[in-house]
């Protein structure tokens, strides 16, 4: 209501204003030439009020222009003592010119202030507009790293709980593999006295067996080659029990063992390796062929035993109906570095690819100079620098074994402490 | 000075065929001292400091223990814990013989104050090749004094 009123305000005063300054300028003619006798109808202020109807009323401002020409048109009617010149007439038709001059400047001005409110306005509706996309997307993208968010939380507990139950899977591997030893010193213990107590019984017993019938006589005879028999059995299997547990021991330990990242050269690695193996080598007359090696950040040792394991079982698997000849290569990607031994050995059937890393499958022949592991200490080292480690076989023709170490993967099993 | 005849030998031990191993072996050895046999952790400082069931019995002064370290009751670790800890039995020689040859163990119980550590091997003619030279250990060396 007060804008309007202040508007209605304002267009009563223009229109007072306007009004004054009409009857100011008819009245100033007037003075001028009546009351002063001035040559020339005085009809400049005329062209104030014109302006500023014209500007303020537009089209309806040329009515004041109208009226002041024709003002100045019938004045001769009261300014009885004046000649009137065609250069007073010409006046009537400028002040209409004038007016109507403003008011196209006015009409333009008004368009191009309605034009510039309208894109004005337009550009505020598209701001809106965009505002409101750019928040929905906002909010989406708020969502969606929420939703990472809570995800990536969900995967450091697994990890967390993994590691836990790692750590746990391997204190119960070492508690129990030393908790299974005791037992065993009693039974090997104990057998070995029972094989005293029989070396004290046989003489007294041969002597007193001839005053034996002959059932009784054979009876003891098989009875006396059964104990050392069962004995020995017992002892085997101690002994085979025995190294079962060293060997989950020996796993356990491997994967508590601190990895000590370095550079290492993988030519001196596998040149140290060869030289270990050197009698086997010979023996057998394998040919081996290494391939420049790159470098790789890993854990020395675990990069000595894993190649280590891998050359010995070439040279253990050998086909008997051709020479041996193994070869070694390396190659470097951006993110891996991987490590390949290949050999023209009997191959791996296809039923058995799957027990390859299976701990204890080489049983039996876990005499390979070094450390005597098996594959899946090798796969325990490799999966700890975050590797992997595959093979791929033809029986009768060979195998190559590889394994891959990446560049960039940190052993995060201490930052979930 | 304690001549080793009167040295009593305490074997803590809680398998009963370790100890009937240790003991018959021990014998064939040559050593013939008296061996008091506990087979868990509590009763070894009992008979140590002539507490619970030890209070009243006669207890020799001069003593070598052989210890085991998975005992019930208190375990072989807090036995030697104890023992160092007390004036009247910081001196008695002590052989740590047990399953775990980790070297962390090892070394742990030297650093509790061990004397020897001897790991129990399941191969038996090495289990008692090292009780043999446990005797011939235990028939040269001097035991300290007791109280």
């Amino acid at each position: 209501m007060t804008a309007d009123m202040s508007q209605r305000e304002r267009d009563r005063d223009r229109f007072l204003l306007v009004a004054v300054l009409t009857g100011a300028a008819c009245f100033f003619t007037y003075y001028f030439h009546v009351i002063l006798g001035s040559g020339t109808v005085v009809t400049h202020f005329y062209y104030i009020p014109i302006i500023l109807a014209c500007l303020w009323w537009r089209r309806w401002g040329l009515a004041v222009a109208l009226f002041l020409a024709a003002f100045l048109l019938l004045s001769h009617l009261f300014l009885r003592s004046h000649v009137f010149s065609p250069n007073d007439y010409l006046r009537a038709p400028m002040f209409l010119v004038v007016g109507l001059v403003v008011v196209t400047l006015a009409e333009k001005i008004a368009k191009a202030e309605q034009a510039l409110r309208k894109a004005h306005d337009d550009l505020e509706k598209r701001v809106e507009e965009r505002t409101a996309q750019l928040g929905q997307a906002n909010q989406e993208l708020k969502e969606e790293i929420e939703h990472r968010k809570r995800f990536e939380e969900r995967l450091k507990r697994t990890a967390k709980e993994l590691e836990k139950k790692n750590e746990e899977i391997k204190k119960f591997a070492y508690i129990v593999s030393h908790d299974l030893r005791a037992p065993l010193i009693n039974l090997k213990g104990f057998a070995a006295e029972l094989r005293g107590a029989l070396r004290v019984l046989v003489p007294p017993l041969s002597a007193a067996m001839s005053r034996l019938d002959e059932t009784e006589r054979s009876a003891i005879t098989t009875a006396l080659q059964d104990v050392p028999e069962a004995l020995g059995f017992i002892d085997s299997s101690v002994t085979r029990m025995d190294e079962l547990i060293n060997a989950v021991l020996l796993l356990s330990r491997l994967g508590r063992r601190e990895l000590k990242l370095e550079t290492v050269d993988m030519n001196v690695v596998v040149l140290e390796t060869l030289q270990t193996l050197g009698h086997q080598i010979e023996q057998n007359g394998v040919k081996i062929t290494s391939h420049p090696l790159p470098e790789v950040t890993a854990d020395r040792l675990s990069m000595q035993q894993i190649m280590g394991n891998l050359l010995s079982n070439a040279l253990l698997y050998l086909d008997p109906s051709r020479a041996g000849v193994i070869e070694i290569k390396g190659d470097r990607t951006t993110d891996q570095t991987t490590f390949c031994v290949k050999d023209n050995g009997r191959g791996i059937a296809e039923r058995d690819m799957d027990k390859v890393f299976a701990p204890f499958r080489r049983a039996g022949r876990q005499d390979a100079p070094g450390e005597g592991m098996g594959l899946s200490y090798a796969q325990t080292l490799v999966d700890r620098h975050g590797g992997r480690i595959w093979c791929t076989s033809e029986q009768g023709v060979g195998t190559m074994f590889c394994f891959a170490i990446p560049h960039h993967w940190q052993e995060e099993r201490k930052d979930y402490g | 000075m304690g001549s080793v005849e009167e040295v009593v030998v305490l074997l803590v031990e809680d398998d009963p065929g370790h100890v009937r191993l240790i003991e018959k072996n021990l014998r064939r050895s040559g050593i013939m001292n008296e061996i008091v046999k506990v087979d868990d952790g509590q009763q070894a400082v009992d008979y140590l400091f002539g507490t619970g069931q030890y209070e009243r019995s006669m207890r020799s002064p001069n003593l070598l223990v052989l210890l085991d370290l998975n005992l019930p009751v208190l375990d072989g670790y807090q036995v030697l814990r104890l023992m160092r800890r007390d004036e009247r039995t910081r001196r008695i020689p002590v052989l740590i013989l047990t399953t775990t040859d980790d070297a962390r163990e090892v070394a742990r119980c030297y650093d509790l104050g061990c004397n020897v550590y001897i790991t129990k091997p399941v191969d038996y003619e090495r289990f008692c090749d090292a009780i043999c030279k446990l005797g011939l250990f235990l028939s040269i060396v001097t035991i300290p004094d007791g109280e």
